[in-house]
């Protein structure tokens, strides 16, 4: 009777089929067993441990605290290992920010110290950035308000006669100036309008941020190229960035094979 | 009621008790449909992209491919087939449906789990069809066994649509269409299948391949329901 029953259940395909199922299980279980990722705290992990705490605390760790230490360090490697699991450094903007600053860092850590003979070479092949601005000499009669007689102000100055205009905190006359420290002072619309003056001649009233301006350009300092040693800062950090721009092009491109790009409009 | 009992074989009985425990153990349900912060899409798009993913779901659903398969054998003719391939569209239909729209809640996890085992059970049928061509049960009994299936693998369904991702007005939509896809999805399949025991009939290897495939479908859903149910 037990015979038959025996022979019927071997027989019967659930049998195989739940016998096969649970082998392959078993094999997959004992993979997935295997593959676990390895949390390991070695001596020498342990002893900086030990030696950050007793930094901190000023006090030696004891047995017990030791015991802490460990404990606290394995709660967050199990706690870093289920982030990154659960794709945190990639759901979280944070996160995510401080790992890509810490990936250009890697990059651009790893480019050679720079020598002065690679910035002599920059400099030579790019000699056009190193050309200073072009600057203005220039004086002005300044109004808070737009003066109603403004066509005879700038009729007597043309004729050289005086015309008192108020005080102007930063003073009345600046010696080669560049627009972007006229800029800074007055403002864009004027340092864009002294700028696109004529030299030696009286023109205005300008407005500026601060009032009304007449104005003469005394002369204008065509640009002209820097030695190497006036340059030097700006050679180094452009060489710098160039480098920079250039590890991170080279790494950008040896890792995008391995995705693909979708970008949609 | 008693009507309905007698007319459900051991296979179904098998299943209903799977059902109780299984729903006692789980404490996450079937998702609702999440209500994603983005402009309503038009008709079209809308329609193209669910009929996609019922596709792709179906196309990668490898346990209701397998249930599939088991149906295919189990159907002594191309009638019958299309009855119980009409049978497990009628359940799966419904509890998708019911599911998607919140009328009804299941914890997803025994689901998952009786989605495993029917496609053991119904390994097992089609192989004892094969063993035993005279002991069939009706096709009335097959239909009603698949409808109760076709029920759970619904429920399934309705979850991974709920993950998709769906505005509240377009749930209607995206639902007939996922559906939509679900059944091109099936049917292409089924064409497959019965394309590829044809043709090893015609080389006298269908019932060699058909057995192996029963036993890989019947090995599979053991192992997948025990995978599942150690992720409870």
């Amino acid at each position: 009777m037990a015979k038959v029953f025996f022979v019927r259940v071997f027989r019967d395909p659930l049998f195989i089929f739940l016998v096969l199922g649970a082998c392959v299980f078993t094999v997959y279980e004992f993979q997935a067993y295997n593959s676990r990722p390895l949390i390991k705290l070695d001596a020498v992990t342990r002893a900086k441990l030990i030696q950050e705490h007793e930094a901190i605390t000023g006090k030696q760790a004891n047995l017990q605290t030791i015991a802490k230490l460990e404990r606290e360090y394995l709660i967050e490697s199990v706690f870093f290992h289920e982030l990154i699991k659960q794709e945190f450094h990639l759901k979280d903007p944070k996160t995510r920010a401080n790992l890509i600053d810490y990936m250009y860092l890697h990059i651009t850590s790893q480019i050679p110290p720079i020598n002065e003979e690679d910035l002599l070479t920059h400099y030579a092949e790019n000699i056009k950035n190193y050309y200073s601005p072009e600057t203005r000499s220039f004086e002005h009669v300044f109004f808070e308000e737009l003066p109603l007689n403004h066509d005879t102000l700038l009729r007597n100055l043309r004729e050289q006669k005086a015309a008192n205009g108020q005080v102007f905190l930063h003073g009345n006359v600046f010696n080669q100036v560049s627009e972007g420290i006229v800029q800074g002072i007055f403002g864009e619309q004027f340092a864009s309008d002294l700028f696109a003056s004529e030299a030696k001649d009286w023109v205005g009233p300008i407005e500026s941020r601060h009032g009304y301006h007449f104005i003469n350009t005394r002369q204008i300092h065509a640009p002209r190229v820097q030695s190497f040693q006036q340059a030097l800062n700006a050679v180094r950090n452009d060489f710098l960035e160039q480098q920079q721009t250039s590890a991170i092009e080279d790494k950008f491109n040896e890792l995008i094979s391995g995705f693909d790009v979708q970008i949609d409009q | 009621m008693v009507l309905m009992f007698k007319l459900t074989n051991k296979t179904l009985v098998l299943a209903l008790i799977l059902l109780l425990p299984g729903f006692a153990l789980a404490d996450d349900f079937v998702p609702q449909a999440i209500t994603v912060s983005q402009n309503p899409r038009t008709f079209y798009e809308l329609s193209l992209e669910f009929l996609y993913q019922g596709g792709f779901h179906i196309a990668i659903g490898w346990d209701h491919l397998a249930f599939i398969f088991c149906l295919c054998v189990l159907a002594p003719n191309i009638k019958s087939l299309i009855l119980t391939i009409s049978a497990f569209t009628i359940g799966h239909s419904i509890s998708m449906a019911l599911a998607f729209l919140g009328w009804v809640n299941f914890p997803i996890a025994p689901i998952e789990v009786i989605i495993a085992m029917s496609i053991v059970l119904m390994a097992r049928e089609a192989w004892m069809r094969i063993e035993h061509p005279n002991k069939q049960d009706s096709i009335l009994k097959l239909n009603i066994v698949v409808v109760a299936f076709g029920l759970i693998h619904g429920l399934g369904f309705a979850s991974a649509l709920s993950a998709v991702g769906v505005l509240a007005e377009e749930r209607v939509v995206a639902l007939v269409f996922f559906n939509l896809g679900v059944e091109f999805g099936q049917i292409m399949f089924v064409l497959l299948i019965s394309a590829i025991i044809a043709m090893f009939s015609r080389i006298g290897i269908a019932m060699y391949f058909t057995k192996t495939m029963l036993i890989i479908s019947g090995s599979i859903g053991c192992f997948w329901a025990l995978q599942r149910f150690s992720g409870f």
